[in-house]
């Protein structure tokens, strides 16, 4: 019955590989093929470019409320880089970057904030679940997923993602505890901005980190610079290693911040100075990277350049692509509100299907009548 | 005073409670600094600094929970949930906990605590964001599930709410937020909890509405008096407990009745209407009750949302149909 | 040339007994007269006609038994219309073959309304309210119609399976119970051999069977069995000690029997009597009527009673009001809706005179004979046979010196007036002969008490005496 000390290990690591002056710690410094590197690069931007984009449609009111990844893509890419294709990849919804690496259509990405629930369903080719909108809502999916490879003897693993704000819901911390209960073989990824819409990290925890919680559920965490996509690389390389011989779930946190409002919804400057969003900005993690690769020669300044080129003219053509498919029929198909809900419609469902085809009705007809007007109109 | 818009009448009303009773406090995220995403605690922080106006970290079920807590210590804690679409995070506090201190305690402890949240759709929001399911918590026993309308009632009927020594489920209709503005008297003043109104006569039909569906119940109202149909709108204001009185005494002078609401239909608001009307009104009945409601599917994304929210067009076919019956 | 088959009366009947025959060859009748009474297996129905025309023959006798499709008799159809009308397969009366059961062996009569059914696709066809003869409704489900017409239909005393539809898939309207109802009442008010249309129905008793006087007679509702009240009291075997005749409690009769039960046992009665000296009135009242050329309607003692009654109301509230039992509150009415009792062959139908405030002796006197012959020639419409918020009974045409009224419920009271008779008066010490007309006011105590009766009767006194002062009201 004495009174003792329980020795438990609280060691929390750091890890910076890559400044925001693009100065490189050698010793840390992963080997990654040139390849690989400009595929990261592309997709970081890809997801930059998408963002500013999308931005702007918005703004034109070419597309609904969404939120922003602008300043994430580290994070995103450098975790999303080390997993297999057929592992899997369960997004918040701050992951534009990852999503579009792992193969998300662009277009898909924004007919989905353009209000068609099309825009949701996951690519046929791979193993990932749509954007998460209800915060920490997706995690114990990915322990779940996790448990069922664990059944199933399957080597997989999941990497999943949340922010600073979703690390206060119970089902964060109760997807932590089981997996680390569970063994599952997920990676947690927390892309800490600081700021949950507007209430900043201090009033979020009273703890210094995310990645801390991960001792009181007996796993590995490390806080890494999140607009280092080297340290995120390494630390979830580390990470999904672990997981895919069998020794469970990790916890990374990743130190970023939003370098945009929340949503277009959002009015950032009632809660954060400019000049700590500028700060910040300097430190955003496109920059340092494409110096990085410059400095390293995997890329020169026309390379870069070309890649502009190329990733705006994705762009481009995904948003075409996505306002030409926003008007066929096939998206404009109001069924498919109903026929999606159950296997097999039940009765009372297959009524109101037909209330809604007699709806749909009205609508042709008055669209017909509008048009054979202003077609008078037009010749008179 | 002048006319404001819903947003600002529950501003003030918020304000005014705070005012008055230094035992209300707010509470949500982002309602302190950043004044509530939809801005309806503007001003409050400012004012009464961070001990009554309490940006919680981000955790629903925590919100309710502690809010629970501070009602049983003597406080009367509005909790805003940032949209309804994440207040299934903190049901089990509500249904487990608000709605039954009283009872299992034989009214030895009690939770005067109002939970506030924008609800239904409109407004072209993202996923989760435009949810109508009210009818969780008017299905559960020891709520009080408050809707209000307008920037007026919804002043009053906040007042009453944080005065009631009941939970309160408060739920703003977002689409009306700054869809008009009305006079608002500069008395502060309350509505019984539980009245539904008459917010217009007519002999022909009776249509029962609240929210933001209540618009489309008017436009239609009015778009009838065109073709000579005088139509009875019924607001409800508080959806439970449901003041089935109005609705019959209506219901027994026309004899018939059109429900609308963006709620899924089944086993939504308008069913209980339409089983108080049978065991109140049954004989007075000409036509079978209809209603105008959202399917029952999740709400589809804004690009279809059309399909799914009742307008007075539907309104109006729907009424035709009883009228003709 | 039509002729008419026996039908399947119930499910699966096979042969029916004439018990009587109730035309005769060459006799003119109507669409829905009575034609037969048939006794089957289950039950003993009537057949009214399925057409109007004149009887060319008639085939079957009474006392024999006939099967089904067997041709009963012929017509030579009114007007060359020439609609078939038969009815193939009469779920109806089968209903009333179950319903039977109550009766528990009892040689049941059943009036047979539900003979008319006609096939679906005939009802379709109709559309109108004034063809009754062609129900299409199955005895097995419930009538379609909304609550309120259901609630109408309970007001009125009518049977929904008996109203032809008018309204979409078979739907029976309000429109149709209306139409239904204004049609039992012209047949429960008519005598259907004689009526004296002017003569006071009570004094004339034609050969009516009991079963036409208190069950509801002619064409009228199929007959259900159903008990009066729900602690019926049983009565003994009667047939012990002689012969006797069951006849279904029916339409008037019954809902007489079901509002005086309502009367006797809701409102504890007081009647409180009084005699008015009416000998000016009376003169007056005679000598209008032996003029030759009397202008205007007849003045009578009763549309004189009525403006006295008015004037009594205004003055004692509490006689205008009703008692709602359920809320604990007194319904007082701001308007004076004066309830006639009038008797008729199958019994006694109150018309009302509406807003008998607004009118004059003159206009009252004219409503009155109108209305009172309507009711008695059973052409009175249904909205003057409702709405009363006193009666007035005067059974001074027939005879009697007093009598207990009962109030018509949910009223508060009602005034019985008996004949007026020449008597000797005492006055002043001397002795004169005048007309004394004997009045009883029976009224609920709940709403009331014995001295303000007595007082509202002494007001209607006065008034009566003081005919000049009615004149002015």
């Amino acid at each position: 019955m004495p009174r003792k000390v329980l020795e438990i290990e609280q060691k929390i690591e750091y890890l910076s590989i890559l400044d925001e002056n693009a100065n490189v710690d050698k010793e840390l410094e992963p080997d990654i093929p040139a390849e690989q590197l400009k595929s990261m690069y592309k997709y970081m931007l890809l997801g930059r470019r998408c963002d500013e984009r999308m931005l702007k449609m918005q703004r034109q009111g070419r597309l609904g409320t969404f939120p922003q990844s602008a300043g994430h893509e580290a994070i995103s890419i450098g975790s999303a880089i080390n997993l297999h294709q057929d592992d899997w990849h369960v997004p918040a919804y701050r992951e534009l970057a990852g999503m579009l690496y792992r193969g998300w259509p662009i277009e898909n990405i924004i007919l989905y904030w353009n209000g068609f629930e099309e825009g949701t369903a996951p690519p046929e080719h791979v193993n990932d679940l749509p954007i998460c909108v209800p915060l920490a809502t997706q995690l114990p999916h990915a322990v779940g997923i996790g448990m069922a490879m664990n059944y199933k003897k399957e080597k997989n693993v999941v990497m999943t993602y949340f922010g600073d704000g979703a690390s206060s819901e119970g089902d964060c911390h109760e997807a932590l505890n089981f997996a680390s209960v569970f063994k599952a073989p997920v990676v947690f990824v927390c892309l800490n901005n600081q700021y949950a819409i507007s209430v900043p990290l201090s009033r979020q925890m009273s703890c210094e980190t995310v990645a801390q919680r991960a001792i009181a559920y007996n796993m590995p965490g490390i806080r890494v610079d999140g607009n280092d996509v080297l340290a995120v690389y390494v630390a979830t390389k580390e990470a999904v290693e672990r997981a895919r011989a069998g020794y469970g779930p990790s916890l990374i946190e990743g130190l970023t911040y939003r370098l945009t409002p929340h949503t277009t919804a959002d009015d950032p400057k009632k809660y954060r100075s400019e000049a700590e969003t500028d700060e910040w900005a300097k430190k955003e993690p496109l920059i340092r990277f494409a110096k990085y690769l410059q400095n390293k020669g995997v890329m020169t300044a026309e390379d870069l350049e070309k890649m502009e080129a190329e990733v705006d003219n994705m762009v481009k053509t995904a948003v075409a692509k996505a306002e030409e498919m926003a008007k066929s029929e096939e998206l404009l198909n109001p069924f498919t509100i109903i026929d999606h809900v159950y296997a097999d419609m039940p009765q009372f469902l297959q009524e109101q299907r037909d209330e809604l085809a007699e709806l749909v009705k009205r609508e042709a007809a008055r669209k017909e009548k509008k048009n054979a007007k202003s077609e008078t109109g037009a010749r008179s | 005073m002048a006319e404001i818009n819903m947003a600002k009448a529950i501003n003030l009303a918020l304000h005014e409670a705070m005012d008055r009773d230094d035992r209300v406090v707010v509470m949500g995220e982002d309602v302190g600094q950043d004044e509530g995403v939809f801005r309806i605690t503007e001003g409050l922080f400012a004012k009464f600094g961070d001990d009554r106006v309490i940006d919680t970290p981000l955790a629903e079920a925590a919100i309710i929970g502690t809010a629970i807590g501070m009602s049983i210590n003597g406080m009367k804690p509005v909790a805003e949930i940032q949209f309804t679409g994440f207040d299934y995070y903190a049901f089990h506090q509500i249904e487990s906990h608000a709605s039954r201190f009283r009872n299992r305690t034989r009214g030895r402890i009690h939770i005067p605590m109002v939970m506030r949240a924008p609800y239904g759709g409109g407004i072209r929001a993202l996923e989760h964001h435009s949810e109508s399911r009210e009818t969780y918590y008017v299905h559960t026993p020891g709520l009080k599930v408050v809707i209000p309308s307008g920037p007026r009632n919804a002043r009053a009927l906040l007042h009453s709410s944080i005065q009631d020594p009941d939970p309160v489920i408060y739920l703003e209709p977002k689409a009306c937020y700054r869809l008009f503005r009305e006079e608002v008297p500069d008395k502060m003043e309350t509505l019984p909890i539980g009245q539904a109104q008459v917010v217009k006569e007519g002999e022909d039909l009776t249509l029962i509405s609240y929210g933001a569906s209540l618009r489309a119940a008017l436009e239609a109202a009015e778009d009838m008096e065109d073709d000579g149909i005088q139509a009875e709108v019924i607001d409800l204001l508080t959806v439970s407990p449901m003041d089935h009185k109005t609705i019959i005494k209506s219901v027994m002078k026309t004899g018939r009745a059109v429900i609308v609401h963006e709620g899924q239909r089944n086993c939504g608001i308008g069913a209980e209407i339409i089983a108080r009307i049978n065991e109140h009104a049954f004989l007075y009945l000409e036509a079978p009750i209809k209603r105008v409601t959202g399917l029952d599917i999740p709400i589809p994304y804004f690009s279809k949302e059309r399909y799914y929210l009742p307008d007075a067009e539907r309104v109006v076919i729907a009424c035709k149909e009883t009228l003709n019956f | 040339m039509s002729e008419f088959k026996l039908p399947d009366l119930g499910e699966g009947i096979h042969e029916a007994e004439i018990i009587s025959i109730k035309v005769k060859e060459g006799d003119t009748v109507k669409e829905d007269q009575p034609l037969f009474e048939v006794e089957t297996d289950k039950a003993v129905v009537e057949i009214p006609s399925p057409y109007s025309g004149t009887v060319t023959k008639i085939h079957v006798e009474e006392g024999k038994v006939v099967t089904v499709g067997s041709v009963m008799i012929s017509f030579d159809l009114a007007g060359g219309k020439v609609e078939k009308k038969e009815a193939k397969e009469d779920k109806s009366t089968a209903k009333a073959g179950e319903k039977e059961k109550v009766a528990a062996g009892e040689k049941t009569p059943v009036a047979a309304g539900a003979v008319k059914t006609a096939t679906a696709e005939s009802a379709k066809h109709t559309g109108g309210n004034g063809n009754a003869g062609r129900i299409a409704h199955d005895p097995n489900r419930p009538v379609p119609a909304a609550p309120a017409v259901r609630r109408l239909a309970r007001e009125l005393g009518v049977d929904l399976y008996q109203v032809e539809p008018s309204g979409p898939s078979g739907r029976v309207l309000k429109e149709d119970v209306k139409a239904c109802a204004q049609g039992t009442i012209s047949r429960m008010a008519s005598s259907p051999s004689d009526a004296k249309e002017n003569a006071p129905a009570a004094k004339t008793q034609p050969a009516m069977s009991l079963s036409d006087k208190y069950g509801g007679g002619g064409s009228s509702t199929a007959y259900d069995a159903q008990p009066m009240t729900a602690q019926a009291v049983e009565l003994p075997d009667f047939g012990k000690f002689g012969t006797t005749e069951r006849v279904p409690l029916r339409s008037i009769r019954r809902k007489i029997a079901q509002n005086m039960t309502t009367s006797w046992t809701h409102i504890p009665h007081v009647t409180t009597f009084d005699e008015a000296n009416v000998s000016e009135l009376s003169r007056v009242l005679g000598k209008r009527d032996s003029k030759k050329e009397r202008t205007g309607p007849r003045l009578t003692m009763t549309a004189f009673a009525i403006k006295a009654v008015v004037s009594a109301l205004q003055k004692f509230p509490q006689f205008n009001s009703s008692l709602d039992e359920a809320k604990g509150e007194i319904v007082f009415k701001h308007f004076y809706n004066i309830g006639i009792a009038v008797a008729t062959e199958r019994g006694l139908i109150v018309p009302v005179i509406h807003n008998a405030e607004t009118k004059s002796i003159m206009q009252i006197a004219k409503e009155l004979g109108e209305i009172a012959e309507k009711t008695r020639s059973g052409k009175v419409e249904l909205d003057k046979l409702q709405g009363g918020t006193f009666t007035i009974t005067n059974i001074g045409a027939i005879g009697g010196t007093s009598m207990v009224p009962m109030v018509n419920h949910p009223e508060a009271a009602i005034l019985g007036m008996a004949r007026a008779n020449e008597r000797p008066i005492v006055k002043n010490g001397q002795i004169e002969v005048g007309t004394i007309l004997p009045l009883a006011l029976s009224f609920d105590h709940r709403l009331a008490d014995g001295a303000e009766a007595a007082l509202f009767v002494r007001h209607i006194i006065d008034m009566l005496e003081e005919p000049l002062s009615l004149v002015l009201e």
